[in-house]
């Protein structure tokens, strides 16, 4: 569904990946709060001599175990030595351990993970393997190995705890690389010579540095909370150095004598370790919103889903009686109704871009009708909006929706889906988008049987028999028990086609519905579409961007273009004489496989992003025809075609 | 067959087999997705590779640019055995032989500006210096009719057809002998189609490049076609100057394939939608049929189907008129070196 907003609508803003990310992490409060504080921690430990009130090391036996006093703020430990002092300079060991053992475990597991990942096969799998093995071992276990055969001291303490972390880093690389291998970016850096180093370095690490950033923030405190644990346990450094598991450790001996001792260090470490895992998440957010970013689309507003308070619709249906002049008249037979339908789409700013204007089309009893675009003219979404399925942050702004003479716009999410239940059936491109992959097909064909046909158990399961067979499934009996991924595309969208028309729909929406099928399975399926409508009276929504689709199954067809029909009519004067500019520029660029020509003739430019349309026509900035007055003025639907000079201008189209 | 030197790419019996299982399995059995496939591509020609979904036609374009191995037969390049190279692909190969994907979102790297497609490969090619390289881009994104200010954008802002532009530039940047085309329009919007297939044609006017053009789209590929091959699960059934494939389809599938071909007008539709129904028995019924063994694979769809089909797997014969096909129904002695 969010693909449908991802390619069309214009971004807010247009400059590169990373300042966007920075930006939103601006935004966050508490990821601000905790990178200035972790900026702080380090300036305090740049400076610990200077600030530091008293030498760390300086023992003072007339004043040990006290308490906070105006001499020392935080006390003296066992040794009298100055515990604010000792709380300073262990900043220092902890950064200097926080950071450097991060750096090892990434200069290990990184190119560990991407190794594994881009080889795979044998090198994969016992990597894999050998994870899984460094995963069952306790970390602290490796760290007292390390610490014992490399003996104690800073560089050992940060190899150890480095060593604990790296196996986290080459499973995350590892998982990542394996996804982006796939990528034909990587096949194309093959293409061109690239070496293995190179791929893996400079083209698919930095497409890893969101995961490590948030992965590695992560890691910074956790290292904290090790190397607190390791002097703790008289692993760590020598207690003579100021650390703050080794004052912990001091504190929990002294703890009977001088209470306050364990808050000092303490509060240190849960202070940097939450600093570092909120910046963890923050980077995490933003990053999140990165990936969601190229929707366009804003989080909040939830304006999706077909507009809800009753009184605005019916005001929504008075405002539209203008409609039913661009619509021509209406049909008192017409199974569906769209009048005047307005889409908009609602950014977090609160100004709207039109997705769909004012588009009136309906679909009498049998009829197949087409809805052509391509991409970014708002077809799809003026199907989603008759569907009451609109995405999030979109709505429909004006416009009523009548099927056979009932108004859906305004009704209940409930009643919305009664109607899709039962009224409309609908087809998607992707057969395994409508299908759940958990359940057999059998079960799946007999619950809109049993719900809206009231059927009992066994008598569902005849019928859904039925609809297999009537759809050409062989053997429909044996497979209602076999689940979606044992069909094949075209199968599976057979199948597909027998769940939107199990509830007997008056009307069937299909959206692209043979877009991705092969050629031949694509023509079994119109023509699969074609015999029902034949048999069953189903009237027929046709969306799609392909002309052949349109010539081989529509009776009439609408031709989208930048959110507004441009053309309707008859398919086949509409394919002889295109009276519109732009379907007849549409049909000389579709290759035909009976004509050849030197070059295929094209539309100079592309179809403008929705928000961007040009004023009066919007195909005016490509039109070979367009003259001064077609950029001033709205132009209207007049007699099924909206352009200024449709009466005056004679279309060329080639000869078939 | 003629000198083989006059040839710029030669494909003999060429195979390629996968490894089919579940991704725990140790133990793995090869699936064949390209069986014995002939064909040759001269200097300058298009030679449109067509086939549905799981024909092998892909894989045939990644065994061309040593993405997969071959599992037996021979793929010459200008007299250089490819198949025979080791491990390493030689530098010279890769400038010769380029390529344009089909999905041109994920074949640009998200994170580079779209320059660096082409400086990346430049560089690596020792192309000039950095400016000469800047320039060299310049000049690529101009002649795909992109403007300056593209080069620092990223894949992400451009519209479909501006990245496969992109994409294109790239590969002809190196200024190669041979570009392989896996689907490259096949992701775009009409309009933008035509634009591409028309700027692949004016490349190839002007630099005398040759392209392998992969696609399952016969309309497209007749329009950008010299000679025209249909693959059927992984063989090829057909072979044939683009014209005469279209006005006297041989082996049953192709003329099922176009048959199947939504074609541009609305006229004669309900005849052609009677006709369909001959030309395949069974429509509903996909029949799978095991590959690699004995008998014709389309036999289980196709009308015309004989007794020696299921015994026997048809070999590419050339016919009088110049097309090769592989079907029982063309059972003259064999020729050349198809036999």
């Amino acid at each position: 569904m969010s693909d449908l907003l991802t390619e069309h609508v214009p971004a807010p803003s247009g400059s590169a990946g990373s300042r966007r990310v920075w930006r939103r992490l601006v935004r966050q409060p508490m990821t601000m709060a905790s990178i200035a504080f972790l900026l702080l921690l380090v300036v305090v430990a740049l400076i610990a001599p200077l600030i530091a009130p008293y030498d760390p090391l300086a023992e003072d036996f007339d004043a040990v175990l006290l308490g906070p006093t105006a001499e020392h703020l935080l006390g003296t430990d066992e040794m009298g030595r100055d515990t604010l002092s000792r709380l300073l300079y262990g900043t220092r060991v902890a950064l200097l351990v926080a950071f450097g053992s991060v750096v090892v475990a990434m200069a290990i597991g990184v190119p560990l993970g991407l190794l594994l990942g881009y080889r795979g096969g044998w090198w994969d799998r016992l990597g894999s393997r050998a994870f899984d093995v460094a995963d069952a071992l306790p970390g602290m276990l490796v760290g007292f190995a390390v610490i014992t055969i490399l003996g104690r001291g800073l560089l050992n303490l940060i190899v150890a705890i480095g060593l604990i972390f790296c196996m986290s880093f080459a499973r995350m690389t590892r998982a990542v690389t394996l996804a982006e291998r796939g990528k034909l970016y990587v096949d194309a850096a093959r293409v061109a010579g690239l070496r293995t180093p190179e791929i893996l370095f400079l083209q698919v690490l930095p497409n890893l540095t969101g995961p490590l950033l948030v992965q590695g923030a992560v890691f910074l405190g956790s290292a904290i909370g090790v190397e607190a644990a390791l002097s703790f346990l008289g692993l760590g450094l020598d207690s003579e150095v100021p650390t703050w598991g080794g004052m912990l450790g001091v504190a929990a001996n002294e703890q009977a004598q001088q209470p306050f001792l364990p808050f000092p260090p303490g509060v240190a470490i849960v202070a940097a370790v939450l600093a570092f895992n909120l910046v963890s998440d923050g980077i995490g957010d933003a990053l999140a919103g990165e990936r969601r970013k190229p929707a366009g689309r804003p989080r909040r507003p939830r304006t999706g889903a077909a507009p809800v308070d009753g009184a605005r619709a019916a005001a929504l249906v008075k405002g539209a009686p203008g409609a039913a002049v661009d619509g021509g008249p209406t049909r008192p037979d017409a199974v569906l109704e769209v009048r005047g339908v307005t889409v908009d789409l609602v950014r977090p700013e609160g100004e709207s871009v039109p997705l769909v204007q004012d588009v009136s089309l309906s679909i009498g009893r049998a009829e197949v009708v087409g809805l052509l675009g391509e991409s970014g003219s708002g077809k799809s979404m003026l199907a989603r909006s008759v569907l009451g399925l609109l995405p999030p942050a979109t709505r429909l702004a004006a416009g009523s929706i009548l099927l056979e003479g009932r108004e859906l716009v305004g009704l209940s999410e409930r009643q919305l889906r009664e109607v899709r239940g039962c009224g409309i059936g609908v087809v998607f491109q992707d057969p395994m988008a409508a299908l759940s992959p958990v359940h057999a097909i059998g079960s799946q064909l007999c619950e809109p049987l049993r719900a809206h046909l009231k059927l009992s158990r066994p008598a569902a399961r005849e019928r859904a028999a039925e609809l297999l067979h009537r759809v050409g499934v062989e053997d429909p009996k044996r497979r209602l028990d076999d689940y979606p991924h044992q069909f094949s595309g075209g199968m599976a969208q057979r199948v597909a086609i027998a769940m939107a028309l199990a509830a007997e729909p008056r009307l069937l929406i299909a959206d692209e519905a043979t877009s991705a099928l092969d050629v031949t399975t694509q023509s079994q399926v119109i023509d699969l579409l074609l015999d029902l409508r034949e048999e069953f009276g189903t009237a027929i929504l046709m969306i799609t961007h392909d002309l052949g689709v349109v010539a081989e199954s529509c009776d009439r067809a609408a031709v989208m273009y930048a959110g507004q029909i441009v053309e309707i009519g008859e398919v086949k004067p509409l394919f002889s004489r295109p009276r519109h500019p732009y379907t007849a520029a549409l049909l000389a660029a579709n290759p035909s496989d009976d004509v050849e020509v030197e070059r295929l003739p094209t539309i100079p430019g592309g179809v403008p992003l929705a928000g961007q349309w040009p004023s009066g026509c919007h195909f005016a900035n490509r039109c070979t025809h367009s003259r001064e007055g077609c950029t001033q003025h709205h132009v209207p639907l007049a007699d099924d075609v909206r352009c200024l000079r449709a009466n005056e201008l004679i279309l060329e189209v080639l000869k078939r | 067959m003629s000198d083989p030197a006059e040839e710029l790419l030669d494909v003999r019996d060429l195979t390629v087999t996968y490894e089919a299982g579940r991704a725990m399995q140790w133990r793995r059995r090869p699936a064949v997705a390209v069986d014995a496939v002939s064909f040759d591509v001269r200097p300058g020609e298009t030679l449109g590779l067509v086939g549905e979904s799981g024909s092998g036609k892909s894989t045939i374009g990644r065994a061309i640019l040593r993405l997969v191995d071959a599992a037996s037969g021979t793929i010459h390049f200008d007299g250089l055995d490819v198949t025979a190279l080791g491990h390493r692909t030689p530098l010279a190969y890769r400038r010769e032989v380029q390529a344009v994907f089909q999905d041109p979102m994920s074949s640009l790297n998200p994170r580079h500006a779209v320059s660096q497609a082409v400086t990346t490969s430049l560089r690596r090619h020792g192309l000039g210096d950095r400016a000469k390289r800047a320039e060299v881009a310049a000049a690529a994104f101009e002649r795909v009719g992109l403007s300056p200010a593209h080069l620092d954008r990223y894949s992400t802002e451009l519209s479909g057809g501006q990245r496969q532009r992109v994409a294109i530039a790239r590969a002809l940047a190196l200024e190669p002998r041979l570009v392989v085309c896996d689907e490259a329009v096949s992701a775009l919007d009409v309009s933008t189609q035509s634009q591409i297939v028309n700027l692949l044609a004016d490349l190839q006017e002007s630099t005398g490049v040759s392209y392998l053009f992969i696609t399952h789209d016969l309309r497209v590929v007749r329009h950008i076609s010299h000679r025209i091959a249909v693959l059927h699960a992984g063989r090829l059934v057909e072979l044939a100057p683009a014209r005469l494939l279209f006005e006297s389809p041989k082996h049953p599938y192709t003329r099922s394939l176009i048959a199947a071909s939504p074609t541009t007008h609305p006229e004669g539709r309900e005849r052609r939608r009677a006709r369909r129904a001959n030309y395949e028995v069974n429509r509903y019924e996909q029949s799978v049929i095991p590959r690699g063994g004995a008998g014709c694979p389309f036999r289980g769809r196709c009308a015309s189907v004989m007794d020696v089909c299921h015994t026997t797997t048809p070999p590419v014969r050339r016919l009088a008129d110049g097309s090769q096909v592989a079907c029982h129904l063309y059972g003259t002695p064999p020729a050349g070196r198809a036999g």
